[in-house]
């Protein structure tokens, strides 16, 4: 049991030692995630909104597909990226496979569901009620979205930082689409496989620390904005 | 504003809930529309509001038909009034807002619609910590402060105990009387039909009938 505690310790000078690789791979992942997020976020709330607030045929088989879509499985979406852009695919001559554009692409293609889900789910709830409320005392569509937004901003939030949670905490997507090339397209979770392969525990158990602090900050950055009292 | 209902129908899966030929409710009458539960006094109300469509037909605004900008001029208050998550200032300044109303002659109509309601004090109250009767006279203040000419009010005072619905039917009325407004008020009560209406819409089986309160032809619950 030695070797976890020894683990811990390692991990503590490696953080404090400023380790230029460790804290690229740390800078690499929160852009690609945050990146992915905010275009997963934005797709998945102008969808979210508007397919919650429309009365349209098929809607429930629709919810169901959505929930279905918001446990796609990362290596699935990995695989399909990597089809698509690897070099004998439809977009290979983009040359984006193993390079951080692809890894951002599987990534919104596996949170924007999440985002969407979350969305629809609070607009089919709560977005009839304010939005009902905006247009029967006259507000235009632009204070209407307003409204929305206001009155819906620790939803939409929690759906954000939901997303940004999937983005940087998954494996498989980032590690098929972009290969974990070191100083390239190495994230915090390839790191963190690669070296529990190699055995180097006190690596792992680095990443895992910082990778749990940033999914806390997060969060507590998102929900002191929204300035709810959580 | 005159409101003229044309073939109107409207199904809710199989269930036939309107069936109504023509009906013309002359501008600036105070209406109460009443009927048992599950006769689509709800979803007739929101169909005026524009907030729902009619299977078939149609509603006309002095002689015009639903267009959006009808929105600035009608309202809908339902029996459970949505608060914003903002103060009590801020949820009656909205529509006023919406509407391009400066600074001062907002804030001046907003502090007289809280004093006719009787809940200045609530001003900068928290709206969703309010109780379910001052969140319906903060709802009534946000509805009238705008005053619009046709008000769709879907069991208001439900909620209310017998001094805040003598305020409310009181306000109402006033409003009503100062603005020529026409008013639709849907109500389970038919003494409140009877202070507050001169016509009374009974809607029952798809079908609607108007007449004076007078001479009621239907019995009322």
């Amino acid at each position: 049991m030695d070797y976890i505690a020894d683990g811990f310790k390692a991990a503590f000078n490696l953080l404090i030692s400023m380790d230029a690789e460790v804290y690229s791979v740390i800078g690499l992942s929160l852009v690609v995630s945050t990146l992915s997020a905010l275009i997963a976020g934005l797709f998945g709330t102008v969808i979210g909104i508007y397919t919650g607030l429309k009365k349209f045929k098929g809607k429930k088989l629709y919810a169901r597909i959505l929930y279905t879509m918001m446990g796609l499985p990362p290596v699935v979406v990995g695989l399909l990226v990597a089809i698509l852009l690897s070099r004998r695919g439809p977009f290979g001559s983009m040359e984006l496979i193993f390079t951080p554009t692809a890894m951002v692409i599987a990534q919104v293609i596996l949170v924007t569901p999440i985002v969407t889900g979350i969305v629809f789910n609070v607009a089919v709830k709560r977005g009839r009620e304010v939005y009902e409320l905006g247009k029967t005392l006259g507000g235009r569509p632009a204070d209407l979205l307003g409204l929305f937004f206001k009155e819906l901003k620790i939803e939409l939030l929690a759906a954000f930082v939901t997303g940004f949670g999937r983005a940087v905490s998954e494996v498989g997507a980032v590690m098929i689409v972009g290969g974990n090339i070191k100083g390239h397209t190495r994230v915090m979770t390839t790191y963190i496989a690669m070296n529990n392969s190699m055995g180097n525990y006190a690596q792992s158990i680095a990443m895992a620390i910082v990778l749990l602090s940033l999914s806390f900050l997060a969060n507590a950055f998102v929900y002191r904005a929204a300035g709810e009292e959580i | 504003m005159e409101l003229i209902i044309e073939q109107l129908v409207k199904r809710h899966g199989k269930r036939l809930l309107f069936d109504v030929e023509n009906l013309r409710l002359p501008s600036g009458g105070l209406y109460g529309l009443m009927g048992p539960n599950g006769a689509g006094k709800t979803t007739l109300l929101k169909m005026a509001a524009g907030l729902e469509k009619p299977d078939h037909g149609r509603f006309l605004y002095d002689g015009r038909a639903w267009h959006k900008s009808l929105f600035t001029e009608t309202t809908y208050l339902s029996q459970k009034a949505y608060m914003m998550n903002a103060t009590v200032e801020e949820n009656v300044a909205w529509p006023l807002e919406v509407r391009g109303v400066s600074g001062t002659e907002r804030d001046k109509r907003v502090r007289i619609a809280l004093e006719r309601m009787e809940i200045p004090e609530l001003a900068s109250r928290k709206a969703t910590t309010l109780s379910g009767g001052e969140s319906q006279k903060v709802a009534l203040a946000r509805a009238l402060v705008f005053e619009p000419r046709l008000l769709l009010m879907d069991e208001p005072s439900a909620s209310l105990d017998r001094q805040a619905t003598e305020l409310f039917e009181s306000r109402l009325m006033q409003y009503h009387r100062e603005t020529g407004a026409t008013v639709i008020l849907v109500t389970h009560s038919a003494e409140q039909a009877q202070r507050c209406c001169k016509e009374l819409l009974w809607l029952q089986d798809g079908k609607m009938e108007i007449s004076s309160m007078a001479t009621p032809n239907q019995n009322t619950r």
